[in-house]
């Protein structure tokens, strides 16, 4: 009820544990954070890594002789051969990563109120804060260590199954098979085991912070990511009145644009669950407003992920339009552009699976209190309509945005018209069905877990 | 699974001697331990009894039984003439919501609802609307003396004026049978004190029954009767005495 109660973080001595108990300590406060989290962290980093390996193999084409015109050493996929459409392509292996590293991010949070209570009782035995995040470190670190490495498999079997497989079939590689990453895998798999590091380093000082705050209010989310946004706009005006040699500014834009969103969509979650909290009249969608006011991030991250998957989704709406009603060949065009919107879809799952665990674990934490709820007579399925209601208050607005603002968006710069518009509302109605179909599985597929965590054994006192 | 099943307060119950909630024999094990053994209990409308124990003797399995969050092994528990061991859980959960009140150990507020919101749960339920609730809820947090804190999280709140929140959710539908498990156990004497007083005078304001889970003997002492339990068996006679008299 009132959070953990902590000791000091800053034990006696000033230096924490000393280094001859470190190791043993080390071993038990990893081996104590379970296993789930590890493969978790170790399998997203694998994908991560795997993914930006291919993404750098597709660069090097451009120094390879040969894959300049589409003329290569093998059969790729037009858009990755056509080295018009391969910076596209990067950009989407780069969007694609968003889904992975929210995953990530919620692999790292998993259990994050065991791991809450086990540093919580380290501190009162006299860790400090510097062994607290170190141990935070290593936690995430190590695992992602391993996944970055595994990133090196991973990329081969990609290769193997889109590349050397569908070269074969004479659909076209969609990894290329001739040129690989080179020395930049070592760079690669750096890249990837920093971020690890990093995501560890950071949980570990927002656990220490926690330790540190007023039984544990976290504060709200800022709205910094509309900064980003009003500065990439004005980027892209200045842009527009020059002359564009290069398509990378344009892609440039397009990432800090994600940034943006992924920057802003916390608040805006934060915001809209505020306004929704206020005008609430049934209890699941009170709980799942109140329970995103209090903390946004999680699901704001997820919701701007599905931000920029419904971004994309309303530029390929807009985009079909476009090329069937000019004079080029549909095949050609719209067959990458339906790919990339099947990414998109199968990116929406991954996410709404990622944000349905953040919601079920919030109801875990919350076990015994949501007990409480249900010996008072609250229905246990209240609390799964809640964890619904909370994921779709987080990704309902940002996708229905999102495909708005994409499909307007090209369609204002290639030329509105009302069929055009038709497609985008389509396309709206699509994602917004879809979320709403992906939330609603992912949330049955956790029920039996949630309804365990609520269930009235929860009451009884050790 | 058992049919519609008529409401509580319209059978058997009109009888004014007649005990409200009735366990007979009760049963309950968990696992290879048995919690309860032909445990029985008559509380009678309005009246304050105190179950009292060791650790481990099964009092809050008890109150849980007779509360109708667990059902037990085998026995009887009629709740105004009705089989509550016997009612599918979503009829259990109504009948919860709306004849009885609960008070935990440490409260078990929702820690992202205000205080008021907390309150409000129960009624919002009963579809009243969201004004209303929230009005009731008021007038409840008043009454306890915890109003200044309506629109503070649990967190912000100590634990003197948490305990009082989870009393005002309990009492808020004006329920007939309040269950209290160790509602003081987590409170200093003086705050534990003042939490009790306030639970004692609030049902009898509204002339609900309360029954007290308690190894505190100070807690025990304010009931009108006190039950028992020694390994899940009821010590003392559980249908002695009726109380004639009225509250401490």
């Amino acid at each position: 009820m009132t959070g953990p109660t902590v000791g000091p973080v800053v034990g006696p001595h000033s230096g924490g544990v000393r280094p001859g108990q470190i190791r043993p300590l080390l071993r038990m406060v990893v081996a104590a954070a379970g296993r789930g989290r590890a493969v978790l962290v170790a399998a997203t980093t694998s994908l991560v890594c795997g993914l930006l390996l291919v993404g750098v193999s597709i660069v090097r084409l451009g120094d390879t002789p040969g894959y300049g015109y589409g003329i290569g050493q093998e059969h790729l996929f037009q858009p990755i051969a056509e080295p018009g459409t391969r910076g596209g392509v990067i950009v989407a292996i780069i969007l694609m990563q968003l889904p992975l590293l929210l995953l990530l991010d919620q692999a790292v949070r998993l259990g994050s109120t065991s791991r809450h209570r086990r540093y919580a009782a380290l501190a009162v035995a006299g860790a400090t804060r510097r062994d607290l995040r170190r141990w935070a470190t290593v936690e995430v670190g190590a695992p992602a260590a391993v996944g970055a490495v595994l990133g090196v498999p991973v990329w081969w079997l990609l290769r193997q199954l889109l590349g050397h497989q569908l070269a074969d079939k004479g659909i076209g590689a969609l990894v290329p098979t001739a040129v690989g990453p080179g020395p930049w895998a070592l760079a690669v798999i750096a890249a990837v085991c920093g971020y690890g590091t990093w995501a560890g380093r950071r949980s570990g000082s927002q656990m220490t912070a926690l330790l540190a705050a007023s039984r544990g209010v976290r504060r709200p989310p800022r709205p910094w990511g509309a900064l980003v946004i009003v500065a990439v706009l004005f980027l892209f005006g200045k842009q527009l009145n020059g002359s564009l040699d290069s398509e990378l500014p344009l892609f440039g834009d397009i990432v800090l644009l994600a940034v943006g969103v992924a920057g802003l969509a916390p608040w805006t979650a934060y915001r809209v669950a505020g306004v929704v909290a206020r005008l609430a009249r049934t209890v699941p969608t009170l709980l799942a407003a109140r329970r995103l006011t209090a903390d946004a991030r999680p699901a704001g991250r997820a919701a701007a992920a599905i931000g920029a998957v419904a971004l994309t989704i309303g530029v390929v709406a807009a985009f079909t339009r476009s090329i069937l009603r000019g004079n080029w060949d549909p095949g050609e065009y719209l067959v990458p552009a339906y790919v990339a919107a099947a990414c998109a879809v199968a990116a929406t799952l991954v996410i709404a699976t990622s944000l349905a665990v953040h919601s079920a674990e919030t109801v875990l934490e919350r076990r015994r209190e949501m007990a409480a709820l249900v010996a008072n007579g609250v229905p246990a399925s209240a609390l799964v309509s809640s964890q619904r209601t909370e994921c779709l208050i987080a990704t309902v607005p940002l996708a229905l945005a999102g495909t708005l603002f994409g499909g307007f968006g090209y369609g204002l710069a290639d030329g509105l018209d009302a069929v055009m518009t038709g497609y985008i509302l389509l396309a709206t109605t699509a994602v917004a069905l879809v979320v709403v179909g992906a939330v609603w599985v992912t949330t049955r597929m956790l029920r039996p877990w949630v309804m365990d965590a609520v269930s009235l054994e929860q009451l009884r006192t050790e | 699974m058992n049919g519609p099943q008529p409401e509580p307060g319209t059978g058997a119950a009109s009888d004014p001697i007649a005990p409200l909630l009735s366990a007979r024999a009760v049963h309950k094990t968990f696992g290879a331990t048995p919690a309860l053994r032909a445990a029985s209990l008559d509380l009678y409308a309005g009246e304050v009894v105190a179950v009292t124990g060791r650790s481990g003797s099964g009092k809050s399995t008890l109150l849980h039984c007779l509360a109708g969050v667990t059902v037990p092994d085998t026995g009887t528990i009629v709740y105004d003439g009705q089989r509550l061991d016997q009612l599918p859980t979503d009829d259990r959960s109504r009948l919860r919501r709306r004849h009885f009140g609960l008070v935990l150990q440490f409260g078990q507020l929702v820690p992202e609802l205000t205080a008021a919101e907390n309150v409000a749960i129960p009624l919002l339920l009963e579809r009243r609307r969201r004004a209303s609730a929230q009005a009731a809820a008021m007038e409840w947090l008043d009454r306890l003396e915890v109003a200044d804190v309506a629109d503070a999280r649990p967190a912000a709140m100590s634990g003197g004026q948490a305990q009082r929140v989870a009393i005002a959710r309990a009492l808020v539908t004006s329920p007939r049978v309040v269950f209290a498990d160790e509602p003081t156990g987590a409170l200093d004497t003086v705050t534990g004190d003042l939490a009790l007083q306030v639970l004692l005078s609030a049902t009898r304001e509204t002339g609900a029954a309360l029954v007290l889970v308690t190894h505190d003997n100070r807690v025990a002492a304010a009931a009108e009767r006190e039950v028992v339990l020694r390994d899940g068996t009821v010590d003392v006679p559980a249908t002695a005495g009726r109380p004639e008299s009225g509250r401490p």
